[in-house]
């Protein structure tokens, strides 16, 4: 049966269809913009830090191989600042992950970033061959701009002896002997497993917990 | 060399999963029914959404088109409007569009052998044609298979109905008065009154996706049946709603034994934006003091002689700009330093200090040892942060630094602070930008949406602090708000419900240009004047003052204007009306961001009366709210809808994009614009621009002091 109804039903999906657009050109509206900026977008921001990265990566500055377990390319953060044990690299895009002791502290610019951590239980017991039990302190930012800090417990354990290989500098990869360490964490609601090669008590390479939505982040020391 | 990055990589990885992170399916979500609010398919059930939730809803079926926006106001209140369509009149050849708001209560939670238990009011004002009360009941007999049982007054008694068990109490509640009342005024006379029904059904949650629904409706559809649609054949309806991992649901139903219908919603969490954290790129990093003394500017002229006097400064303004921070004064007294700084860049006010800061000790000599930091707007000074560089620096990598950095800075209002040095170059200061723009007009029963689209040109010119002018040209390209053939029957003057003769054609328009004052009179109060083209339907001249102490729930303000009304083609010239119009404000945080605010005083068509409002603010700026305004105009002078209300919806830009900014989106719909209870829309008002900045605000933002 033919409705009479169904122009105006037709006319109200088409509304439809307009709202979606309009929804869309709004959201395109938010990059289409000339003038006088009042921040920068993330081309601007990926070219300021591309820059500070070339810059230090020209003063010779030390350097790891960094990649996003699942589906990352690796690209390389290099050593920015050093102060009172805390190290922070930057990525040429300009995420910028914190270090202490080769341990991953912090990040920013990933999304969901750990803000800061407290690692020092998890650090002595990596480097005492031994294993053993760990609290690993955690704060995130929540959506509301809060900082949260979680705690978990982390089980240590000697994995023995590995062969690695690592990359240097000029591109060429190393033969690298290292000890295996696994870290098995558990909080209420999140579980993860990071790994780490030590070589002596230098953690040379690693696999590391970044938070909930960058998930592994793989580190690696490039070597001379 | 190293061998060549590839670009983007990590953030480009970690930005893929964001989407996924948003929606863990945990636990089941709560199922949203034809209505757009927790139900069956077309009854409600005691559920509730997560609080804050924001959940849109489009609903077809055959003539009958509902569009529901629901917010859960607090755990147990949500609040809905909805705009719905039930097919054509015959006598008036168009559709037949009706707005309705519901409440719904939570009376108690399911907990042991007690059902969740909810009051609902559906469509308590407006024309009525939803009208109805119920009393329902759910529980979960399973974690997946839910049971819900209900009584219903009103639209919900069409079928299967008897007296109303309420008429022990009183027998007039035994008969439903006729609906006497006008659009837009509540009918409470009615509430719980005449015959009642019984309704009911189940949700079996078959999988965590796919839910399957059955229901006895107590609703006959008796107006729509009268109108547009066949009458139902059956009371049982039945449905199908899958719910996908990014928030949406999808539904389709069968309905009332003759129609096929379908449903999406969409629940919006405001507690999760886009990226929590944010996905700009990593602050400046401290660097450790004797690096910081090693830089040219810090070392002794004695071995670096060529240093200019002000070379620290403009490191740090220098620096600063990168992050988009201007810097507007600068000066060193004893071992302080002093800066001055505005951004437009960072809605949590809290990160700019904290960028600011670190840039400071970055830059400054190492005898430097406390930093007092100004955070101003618009040239107005707001609020001083003063942080020890110690502190800074033993806190930057702690576990919880931000707090401990809160705990050990010191906030005060900046009119008690001294001011540093102007940094030459500051002033004067322009800015301009030249972007599409769309606007919509909502709810013309012609045609329910209306829009214009087309290049709008803003620009500001600041000689000194406080002082600005600007202005906004818009083109527009396409525009069918001006199509709309209703002419306003207002009896008062038509300051708002001419919008159509102002919306019409394409020509290029004034949308304001104004020379604007903004000044701190004193402690903890602010000024602002602005003469001009105020906006787009007046220009005149507005004074505003607010006093509105840093660490104080209560804000009070006044403002004046003269506004007198432009011509429709928002061009240069003026027409006849003027009037003094004007409020005295007050301004409460209620507290979890909860916030009421009282106007009072003259509007536009010189009605007397007040508007009271009330919102909810996460903290990260997603703002949710509703206002009415009630004046001396009666309800028959203000024409449909009685008086004038509203709902509205501010959503920061950061929140969508995952990266700081200050603009924002905002919608507000208001059922009917008419003349009565019509404010001027003067930019600036002084509370929104100076609460970012007040204590609470810069604390409650300061998880991303560190960002």
């Amino acid at each position: 049966m033919k409705s009479p109804f169904t122009r105006p039903l037709m006319r109200r999906a088409t509304l439809g269809l307009v709202a979606a657009a309009c929804l869309l050109i709004t959201g395109c509206a938010t990059g289409g913009r000339l003038g006088t900026t009042s921040a920068p977008t993330p081309v601007q921001e990926q070219r300021q830090a591309a820059a500070e990265f070339a810059r230090l990566v020209e003063s010779g500055a030390p350097a790891k191989q960094v990649a996003v377990l699942e589906g990352g390319n690796p690209t390389i953060a290099v050593l920015k600042t050093r102060r009172a044990g805390a190290e922070t690299y930057v990525t040429p895009d300009g995420v910028t992950l914190r270090m202490r002791d080769g341990l991953l502290t912090g990040t920013a610019g990933l999304g969901n970033d750990i803000q800061n951590s407290d690692l020092a239980q998890v650090s002595a017991l990596l480097r005492s061959r031994n294993g053993g039990v760990a609290e690993r302190f955690q704060t995130f930012l929540t959506g509301e701009y809060r900082a949260v800090t979680r705690t978990y417990l982390c089980t240590i354990s000697p994995q023995g002896p590995a062969e690695i290989d690592l990359a240097t500098r000029d591109g060429q990869l190393r033969k690298v002997k290292t000890r295996l360490m696994q870290e098995d964490c558990r909080s209420l609601d999140q579980t993860f497993r990071n790994f780490y090669w030590l070589r002596g008590d230098r953690i040379v390479q690693s696999r590391q917990w970044a938070g909930a939505v960058s998930g592994m982040l793989v580190l690696r020391d490039l070597v001379n | 060399m190293f061998p060549t990055p590839r670009v983007l990589s990590l953030a480009v990885a970690s930005a893929g999963f964001v989407l996924a992170g948003s929606g863990d399916g945990a636990t089941a979500r709560e199922r949203l029914s034809f209505y757009g609010t927790p139900g069956l398919v077309d009854m409600p059930t005691a559920g509730v959404l997560p609080d804050g939730s924001l959940a849109l809803t489009t609903a077809h079926y055959s003539p009958v088109t509902r569009n529901t926006l629901a917010f859960q106001i607090t755990p147990r209140i949500l609040g809905t409007f909805r705009y719905s369509a039930q097919g054509r009149l015959e006598f008036a050849g168009q559709d037949y569009y009706d707005r309705s708001f519901d409440l719904h209560f939570l009376l108690r939670e399911e907990e042991g052998y007690w059902p969740a238990i909810a009051l609902g009011l559906r469509d308590f004002g407006g024309t009525g044609i939803y009208s109805g009360e119920y009393l329902v009941a759910s529980k979960h007999i399973t974690p997946r298979f839910r049971v819900t049982g209900g009584i219903g007054w009103g639209r919900f008694a069409g079928r299967g109905t008897f007296d109303n068990p309420l008429g022990v109490f009183s027998e007039s509640l035994e008969t439903r008065p006729e609906s006497s009342t006008r659009t837009g005024q509540f009918s409470a006379k009615q509430w719980f009154r005449g015959p009642a029904a019984l309704f009911g059904g189940v949700e079996w949650a078959v999988s965590d996706q796919l839910t399957f629904v059955a229901e006895y409706s107590s609703d006959l559809y008796e107006l729509e049946s009268q109108i547009a649609m066949d009458a139902p054949s059956s009371a049982y309806n039945f449905g199908l709603t899958y719910a996908f991992r990014n928030g949406v649901d999808l539904s389709a139903y069968y309905l009332y034994g003759n129609a096929i219908g379908i449903s999406a919603s969409y629940v919006i969490d405001p507690n999760r934006p886009r990226s929590q954290g944010g996905q700009e790129a990593g602050p400046p990093t401290l660097l450790p003091r004797n690096t910081v003394a090693a830089q040219s500017w810090n070392l002794r002229q004695a071995t670096a002689p060529t240093v200019p006097a002000n070379a620290a400064r403009d490191a740090l303004e220098a620096r600063l700009a990168a992050q988009s921070i201007r810097l507007l004064g600068y000066e060193r007294r004893g071992d302080t330093l002093y800066a001055e700084v505005e951004s437009e860049r960072f809605n949590a006010r809290a990160q700019e200090a904290g960028r600011t800061f670190r840039l400071m000790a970055n830059t400054a000599h190492p005898s430097v040892e406390t930093f007092a930091l100004t955070l101003s707007n618009n040239g107005q000074r707001q609020t001083t942060i003063t942080l020890s560089r110690r502190d800074l620096e033993a806190l930057e990598t702690d576990l919880e630094g931000g707090w401990h950095l809160l705990a050990r800075s010191d906030i005060r209002d900046s009119v008690s602070t001294p001011r540093p040095r102007e940094v030459t170059g500051a002033y004067p200061k322009f800015s301009w930008t030249l972007a599409p723009y769309l606007t919509t007009s909502l709810f013309d029963p012609d045609e329910p949406l209306r829009y214009a689209a087309g290049a709008r040109l803003s620009a500001a010119y600041s000689p000194r602090p406080g002082l600005t002018f600007a202005g906004q040209l818009s083109q527009p390209a396409v525009n069918t708000i001006g199509e709309s053939t209703r002419t306003s029957n207002s009896v008062l003057p038509h300051v708002r419900s001419d919008a159509t003769l102002y919306a019409q054609g394409t020509d290029l328009r004034l949308d304001y240009a104004t020379a604007e004052y903004m000044f701190r009179p004193g402690k903890d109060l602010f000024g602002r004047v602005s003469v001009g083209y105020l906006e787009a339907m007046f220009g005149g001249v507005s004074g505003e003052l607010l006093w509105y102490p840093l660490n104080s729930r209560l804000a009070l303000g006044v403002e004046i204007n003269y506004a007198v009304q432009r011509e429709f083609d928002q061009g240069l010239s003026f027409q006849d009306y003027s009037v003094w119009t004007g409020h005295a404000s007050a301004y409460y945080d209620l507290g979890k961001g909860y916030k009421g605010q009282i106007d009072a005083g003259r509007y536009l068509a010189g009605d007397w009366g007040a508007t009271f409002t009330l919102s909810r603010q996460f903290n990260n700026g997603f703002t949710v709210g509703a206002f009415a305004t009630f004046t001396d105009v009666s309800y028959d002078d203000f024409g449909e809808g009685s008086f004038d209300k509203g709902i509205f919806i501010e959503v920061p830009l950061a929140w969508i994009i995952g990266r700081p900014t200050l603009r924002t989106v905002n919608q507000t719909l208001r059922p009917v614009l008419r003349d009565g209870g019509a404010r001027l829309n003067v930019r600036n008002r002084l509370y929104d621009t100076v609460s970012p900045y007040r204590g609470a605000a810069v604390a409650a933002s300061w998880g991303k002091f560190l960002r």
